[in-house]
């Protein structure tokens, strides 16, 4: 069988390695660089940029313990040049790998003009084959009255471009993309402001995270606003001035429109795919769709745009399209966001679980009781857990704090196995770690938390 | 230090009157700074907003922990301390004095007479122990 992927992002590449080892011929088609948005222009990126940064800052705030110590300024350029080594290397391993794999990797823009039949823009050939997986990703999203102009009105895309570090940076949208930019932004220097049309900062988490969040903006003097729109935009010269819905006027050199996602159909428009309201392309559960034989996956699907949920939905669209038919399920999707504290999720927020008529028992407990966090520095934040009374197992996750990217996966494992808050508190948690955290978030539910004070 | 122009809530916070004036200084005691352990931030409500008796007018976070300041009176918050912003600590030093945390404009001074004095509070607090 010969397939085609089309698209060399998180989704795309494990669908072809999949696909290749159930035994297919495959053509990985990408018209960019491998690894997609994840790894050119997303997660990797800004993962080696606030590490870069918050060791900085880190460094900064650890002044009197350190002899003879100058004060430094960034080097932005070696910033950039980092970044751009840290994923030029992952690139290299993403190409050999491929490669390894045996299958055939062909730069070239694919319009797809049948279920079987590509047109390759750049070489003004046709392939032709059995199956096709689509993974062709998304883009930011347009404001209509701001629209992108690469030069002050910038999408996350953009920054990437940037020369040197803006004086002033307003954002629009407090959604995950957005609390990342006004932290890499402000630990760089700029003066941040974020804004965002819903009531609170990251309005798709629970809301204690958004709580604890926007406590610690304020601490650090990140400037936001939550529940306004734009009013109007005014360029003077150099400098723009944006007037909120509330009345407020800001004052910046650079705009970030980070308000969403647009899909990438554009190459696939006269193959009579289906698409959703929002331009997503529609898949059944086995992520094939409306055409037999053509398959999507990734943020083009409009499902969950998150990196790791196109692996497994690249790993299940690869095994289904050799016939061997396994469902995607999203029931069990941590999340994760890197801001000013790491925030990570996985199952029900508490507000959802009351309007489910879950009859639900909770555990909370603070990073600041726990002595590992003292001793790292970080004590900001908290371990959620949230468990259905009846059954007592955890039906939800929610932390905000030091490694809170790396906790959660203990908590979707006891979410994925159905665990009981009984057993888990059998468990010991290693000493001082902050995991501690976790352990006593969950004996929290009982109200046997050790470590709690109740004031 | 005398506090006999201070009122206590339940949950350690005070009112200090000052004559018949309706605006009051409210604080946490010093059996509330006590057992926060050290203070190392508080948001402080905005100047303007209106606050009910029982329910959170700040929120304290201290090396151990964080706790809400439950406001002793209803009213409008017409000032906020903030010097507290950069050196919250000032509240483990002077509870009483110089860590007030706002003045707050009263809607009904009768809601003073639920609220206890020093001797009734120091009962209460055996009590609660």
């Amino acid at each position: 069988m010969k397939i085609v992927v089309l698209g060399g992002g998180p989704g795309g590449y494990v669908a072809a390695i999949t696909a290749k080892r159930a035994g297919a011929d495959v053509i990985l088609i990408e018209r960019d660089e491998l690894g997609g948005t994840c790894l050119n222009r997303g997660c990797i990126p800004t993962k080696t940029l606030i590490s870069s940064l918050e060791l900085i800052d880190k460094i900064k705030k650890s002044k009197e313990l350190i002899n003879n110590s100058t004060d430094f300024t960034i080097n932005f350029s070696s910033l950039i040049k980092r970044k751009d080594s840290v994923v030029e290397t992952q690139r290299k391993g993403l190409s050999m790998l491929l490669k390894q794999s045996g299958i055939q990797v062909i730069k070239d823009n694919g319009e797809l003009i049948s279920p079987k039949t590509l047109f390759l823009k750049n070489s003004s050939q046709k392939i032709t084959f059995d199956k096709i997986i689509i993974a062709t990703g998304s883009r930011p999203a347009n404001l209509p009255f701001l629209e992108f102009d690469g030069n002050k009105i910038l999408s996350s895309d953009d920054l990437w471009n940037l020369k040197d570090i803006p004086k002033s940076l307003l954002i629009i949208g407090a959604g995950a993309i957005g609390c990342e930019f006004a932290w890499i932004f402000h630990l760089l220097g700029s003066k941040v402001s974020i804004t965002e049309v819903m009531p609170r900062l990251l309005p798709m988490a629970d809301e204690d995270i958004s709580h604890t969040l926007e406590r610690l903006f304020k601490k650090r003097k990140i400037d936001f606003h939550t529940g306004v729109m734009i009013d109007n935009l005014k360029k003077n010269n150099e400098e723009l001035e944006i007037t909120l819905s509330s009345g407020k006027k800001i004052y910046a050199e650079k705009i970030l429109v980070s308000v969403g996602r647009s899909y990438n159909t554009e190459s696939l428009k006269n193959a009579e795919i289906k698409f959703g309201k929002k331009g997503e392309i529609i898949v059944d559960e086995y992520l094939e769709t409306n055409l037999d034989g053509v398959f999507a996956v990734g943020d083009v699907n409009g499902k969950w745009l998150l990196a790791h949920v196109a692996y497994k939905e690249g790993e299940i669209a690869g095994k289904n399209i050799m016939e061997k038919k396994e469902k995607m399920v999203y029931s069990l999707v941590p999340s994760t966001i890197f801001t000013i504290s790491e925030v990570a999720s996985v199952g029900l927020k508490e507000k959802e679980a009351i309007e489910m008529g879950i009859d639900i028992k909770k555990g909370l407990f603070p990073f600041r009781a726990i002595s590992k966090a003292h001793a790292i520095g970080e004590i900001d934040g908290f371990v959620k857990v949230l468990a259905d009374r009846e059954s007592d197992t955890v039906i939800g996750a929610h932390i905000i704090g030091p490694k809170a990217s790396e906790l959660i996966h203990e908590l979707a494992l006891a979410i994925g196995l159905k665990a009981k808050v009984k057993q888990l508190r059998e468990v010991i948690h290693s000493h001082p770690t902050l995991s501690e955290c976790i352990a006593e978030a969950l004996a929290d539910i009982e109200k046997e938390a050790i470590h709690k004070i109740d004031n | 230090m005398s506090l006999e122009n201070y009122k206590f809530h339940k949950e350690h916070t005070w009112v200090k009157l000052s004559g018949k004036s309706k605006k009051v200084k409210v604080g946490i005691t010093d059996y509330a700074q006590e057992s926060l352990g050290d203070i190392i931030y508080i948001e402080l409500p905005e100047v303007e907003t209106h606050v009910d008796a029982d329910t959170e007018l700040a929120e304290i976070e201290s090396t151990k922990t964080s706790s809400p300041v439950i406001s002793p009176v209803s009213g409008v918050v017409v000032q906020v301390n903030e010097e507290l912003v950069e050196h919250p600590e000032i509240i483990n030093e002077d509870p009483y004095g110089k860590g007030w945390i706002a003045v707050i404009e009263m809607d009904n001074a009768d809601e003073l007479d639920d609220l206890m004095d020093f001797e009734e509070y120091e009962s209460y607090l055996e009590e609660e122990k």
